[in-house]
């Protein structure tokens, strides 16, 4: 029995490496059925980039349900309550075979597609517009229920005329909302998909991937592409429900595409893995198990230590998953890591645990890793939140520069890495002051230390970033800096941590204090990276950008509830308290942290 | 810790530096800093970025409306509250950094570090000090297959009167929207003076409502009218201009008669008036300055993102001429790709493809403190690198022996 604390790291590891290798294990085609997940490794082309099918339908599907999957089944009444009913039977239907049927609607017998509910309808104004019943939870409509409701065609009508919706009016944009997603639906139906590479056009730059009627256009005029033919054959078997046909022609064409166009095949495959295997959610997953781990680790049992080590491996592991992804990422955008809003939330993750590992192994206190498995956490968690459509589109043209984005924004986001660490090692100095013993003598030293060191990098980076980001519009625009939100966003990121430091030099703050500001530093960043897109609210965006806004104020108010917390008197934290007098039971001796640092 | 008895009192020079240069002050500063800059970006929901930074960044002083204070959640602002401007907060942080460094002077190689990045520090202070003071921006706007030599400033409007009666050479006569405001203007090459009645920085044309008073009296503002609108936001994703326009009263400067009072809006050029004999145009437009040297616009190439909308790249292929018609340089101008010229700086900045011929923008710069923050970059990062870098060092080698 001994041995098993010995063990323990490489078992937690060793159960690690199971699940990943779990989650890679291909799911395989229905034999007898259409192969619809070879399809889906398909390159196709979409929003100026090569794409497997299987990414083209993901969005398009989260465009319109804002979630990846459909489900469908038999839907019966409930007896009770005529307006509800419940589903039997119910399976889910992937995307690209959710796509498939929705663009070969007109070759099929089967209309089951506009049954589905896919379409989302979040506000209460347009359900009851629309006369349908309200679906709490999932508030999702098929095609039949509102498609061709002779109101809402109107409305649409209108709101066409009038050249978009008014400004504020809330329910005119969700309306539009609804007819750009019906809209969409019904392009997809039109065939309005580029999936022919055009034959012979390898020279000419950006080549214009051709939809199946334009390449049948340009065969009648004598033109042949390789494709169209596979692609018919194809989607023919699939309108006559063949199979066998279906699944033949589509490993004819992967075996051509191969040969013919390697690169577009292989890296619309590797891309495909990815989309299934999803690295990022299973990160996520395992970063919470790090900081279970983490947190038993300081118990004081005889267990802290086997555990600890057991959470230091499993962030190695996990970091090593993240890492690939974002190399994944790297390699089929052909671009520094870090090119939207969602980019920047998984690289901010992926610096924070590296940091953190850092921290680790320096103190091997426990601190770095858990805080390590919360920043990991925390910001997949948010990037999984900001997925829209595709995360790998392409740039507008003033961003199209891999100079900088490799310089300034990569730098730049370094700088919200450290000061967000710095943060949440000051979030669990209050927290493990207050509650616990744990920073008792040494802890609290060396947990200052840390929050100081890595407030350091903080202002290096931060303000490196920002002064890359002038450099970079001195030469884009001619202005060095020019006060818009996102830059002063920035300089109140280089300010802060100026600020902070300054006051630790001074002694206005000492380390109790020191973490207050640090936390504090949360709120700045956050703002930067978040709040100063949000400007425009009530101006320009609704939906998406309303939530992020309230999510923000949540955050703000945690932290400042958190500095709150921090203000107590120091005789009412666990670890600071006087000692109690001569007679009692004598206190623990020393904490985790204590005797890690004193055992180094 | 040796802790020295004060028994020796300090000059009194001393004794008036101190509180300058202490660290508090220097902390209350940064905080400071920081409520001007948060308040500068939430000015920008509703002003347009030059304003907010002339009213906030390069001021003295500036009075933040209780509206911008409360982010916006009221409609309209009964006071408001003054608040130190970015010259005031920026003058006072140079006097304590360099009060402090005065105070505390210590040769050592440990200070190397500070002492390299705040240098750093007081040159960018001092490169956007002289950026703010001397530095001028502009558009030039050229057709396909046109040319331009002059640069547009549309931050500084002027009313233009030409005399174009003879039709050969253009007389003109700028009066800068300055100079408007500060009262009647006449003008020797005029025959009338100039009265300026409403001024509106941002307007859209409208039809006249005729339960609406009309100023215009005269000319095109007879037909149309304008309504003033809010200016351009400074966090308006899209970053359109202002469009300024004017109601201008005219009476002629011998008899005091009245000739009639015109609107003037950004959009409209070519609007004719005549005295006597003379026809003049009359139009508010932005403030123009004149180059020795012509660019001509071959090709204006806008290209996007196969199957999108999503612009790729901008690039204008422009050829320069000289005052004689000499073609001096031919040149691809495009998206960080700027062209340099006689001491100014041409951006491609903007491209309308929605008309025939396109038009392209080029930004116009002249900064005789471009260098400044270049400087200031290396200088602070190098001064952190040695700081940050010696106590690293520091730091990792007890860690490692302990």
């Amino acid at each position: 029995m001994n041995t098993l604390p010995r063990w323990l790291p490489w078992i937690v590891a060793g159960i690690a490496v199971l699940y990943l290798g779990g989650q890679t294990v291909p799911r395989r085609d229905d034999p007898d059925g259409f192969h619809y997940r070879e399809f889906a490794t398909l390159p196709m082309q979409d929003a100026g980039r090569v794409l497997p099918f299987d990414t083209f339908a993901r969005v398009r599907l989260m465009h319109i349900s804002n979630r990846m999957t459909a489900v469908h089944g038999t839907y019966e009444k409930d007896p009770d309550n005529p307006q509800r009913d419940h589903l039997k039977d119910e399976f889910t239907i992937i995307p690209t075979k959710w796509a498939l049927q929705t663009m070969l609607i007109s070759f099929r017998e089967d209309n089951s597609v506009l049954d589905y509910r896919v379409f989302r309808i979040d506000n209460d104004q347009v359900v009851n517009f629309l006369g349908l019943p309200h679906r709490p939870g999932s508030w999702r409509y098929s095609w039949n229920e509102f498609a061709e409701n002779a109101d809402f065609l109107s409305q649409a009508k209108r709101i066409i005329e009038q050249e978009g919706p008014t400004k504020d009016d809330i329910f005119e944009n969700k309306v539009w909302e609804l007819w750009l997603h019906r809209a969409a639906f019904f392009k997809l139906t039109r065939f309005d998909v580029r999936l022919i590479h055009p034959a012979g056009r390898e020279q000419s730059g950006d080549v214009h991937w051709l939809t199946l009627p334009a390449a049948a256009g340009e065969f009648q005029q004598g033109t042949e592409h390789k494709a169209l033919e596979y692609y018919i054959t194809m989607f023919k078997a699939y309108g006559e429900n063949k199979p066998d046909e279906f699944n033949q022609k589509l490993e004819e064409y992967q075996k051509y595409l191969e040969r013919a166009r390697p690169a577009d095949y292989h890296s619309a495959r590797l891309e495909t893995f990815f989309n299934r295997f999803a690295p990022f959610y299973h990160a996520a997953i395992l970063y919470g198990l790090v900081f279970l781990l983490g947190c038993v680790s300081w118990l004081g049992t005889s267990w802290d230590h086997p555990l600890r080590k057991a959470a230091f491996v499993l962030t190695l592991l996990t970091l090593a998953v993240h890492t690939w992804a974002l190399i994944v990422r790297i390699s089929l955008t052909g671009r520094p890591p870090v090119t939207n809003l969602y980019s920047s939330a998984i690289f901010i993750g992926w610096g924070c645990v590296v940091l953190c590992t850092i921290l680790e192994w320096l103190y091997k206190s426990g601190i770095g890793i858990v805080v390590a498995a919360i920043t990991g956490m925390i910001t997949l968690i948010v990037a999984h939140n900001l997925v829209t459509g595709d995360t790998m589109e392409m740039l507008q043209a003033v961003l199209d520069t891999n100079f900088w984005l490799a310089t300034h924004v990569v730098c730049i986001t370094f700088g919200y890495t450290a000061t967000f660490v710095a943060g949440f090692l000051s979030i669990l100095y209050i927290v493990l002051g207050i509650f616990t013993p744990q920073l008792r003598g040494e802890g609290s030293v060396n947990l200052g230390k840390m929050i100081y060191g890595v407030t350091c990098f903080a202002v290096l980076l931060s303000f490196v970033g920002t002064v890359l980001g002038g450099i970079w519009a001195d030469e884009s625009w001619g202005r060095f800096w020019g006060w818009d939100p996102k830059e002063n966003g920035a300089l109140l990121i280089v300010i802060w941590n100026a600020l902070v430091l300054h006051a630790r030099w001074s002694g206005i703050v000492k380390a109790r204090g020191m973490a207050n500001l640090a936390i504090f530093g949360n709120c700045v960043v956050a703002w930067s990276w978040f709040g100063t897109n949000l400007l425009g609210v009530g101006l320009h965006s609704y939906g998406f950008m309303k939530g992020a806004m309230i999510w923000l104020l949540v955050f703000v108010f945690s932290q400042l509830l958190i500095i709150g917390l921090g203000c107590l008197p120091l005789r009412m934290w666990q670890s600071f308290k006087p000692a109690k007098p001569p007679g009692s039971p004598p206190a623990p001796k020393s904490s985790a942290m204590a005797s890690a640092t004193v055992s180094t | 810790m040796r802790q020295t008895p004060r028994l020796v009192t300090q000059p009194l020079w001393r004794q008036i530096m101190a509180p300058l240069a202490s660290l508090r002050l220097t902390v209350a500063l940064f905080a400071m800093s920081m409520i001007l800059v948060f308040y500068g970006t939430w000015a920008q929901v509703d002003q347009g970025i030059w304003t907010v930074v002339n009213t906030y960044f390069r001021s003295l002083w500036v009075w933040i409306p209780i509206k911008v204070i409360l982010f916006h959640s009221i409609d309209s602002s009964p006071f408001s509250i003054p608040f130190p401007g970015g010259w005031l907060l920026g003058g006072v942080l140079l006097t304590n950094l360099l009060a402090a460094h005065f105070m505390r002077f210590k040769l050592t190689w440990k200070r190397a570090g500070i002492f390299i990045l705040h240098g750093g520090l007081i040159v960018m202070m001092l490169g956007e000090f002289v950026t703010g003071l001397f530095a001028v921006e502009g558009i030039m706007q050229i057709e396909e297959k046109g040319v331009a030599n002059y640069v547009q400033h549309a931050m500084s409007p002027e009313l233009a009167i030409i005399d174009v009666s003879d039709s050969k050479i253009d007389d003109t006569v700028a009066i800068p929207h300055g100079v408007l405001r500060r009262g009647p203007v006449t003008h020797e090459k005029l025959p009338f003076n100039i009265e300026l009645v409403e001024y509106m920085t941002n307007a859209v044309v409208t039809a006249i409502d005729p339960q609406r008073d009309k100023f215009a009296t005269a000319g095109l503002g007879t037909q149309r009218t304008v309504v003033a609108v809010p200016e351009v936001s400074g966090a308006d994703p899209d970053q359109k201009y202002d469009m300024p326009a004017a109601f201008i009263k005219l009476t002629d400067k011998t008899t005091g008669q009245d000739l009639g009072t015109y609107l003037v809006h950004y959009r409209w050029l070519g609007q004719q008036l005549k005295v006597g004999d003379k026809t003049y145009e009359i139009a508010l437009r932005s403030k123009r300055s004149y180059r020795p040297y012509t660019f001509y616009l071959d090709k204006a190439d806008h290209k996007v993102y196969p199957g999108t909308t999503i612009a790729k790249d901008f690039s204008s292929y422009v050829r320069i001429r000289d005052s004689q018609g000499k073609e001096v340089r031919s040149v691809r101008i495009f998206m960080n790709n700027p062209l340099y010229f006689q001491g100014e700086t041409f951006y491609q900045s903007s491209m309308d493809v929605s008309l025939d011929p396109k038009i392209t923008g080029l930004q116009v710069v002249r900064n005789p403190g471009w260098a400044m923050p270049y400087l200031s970059c290396i200088l602070v990062t190098l001064g952190m690198l040695v700081h940050f870098g010696m106590n690293l060092t520091n730091f990792l080698q007890r860690r490692m022996a302990s």
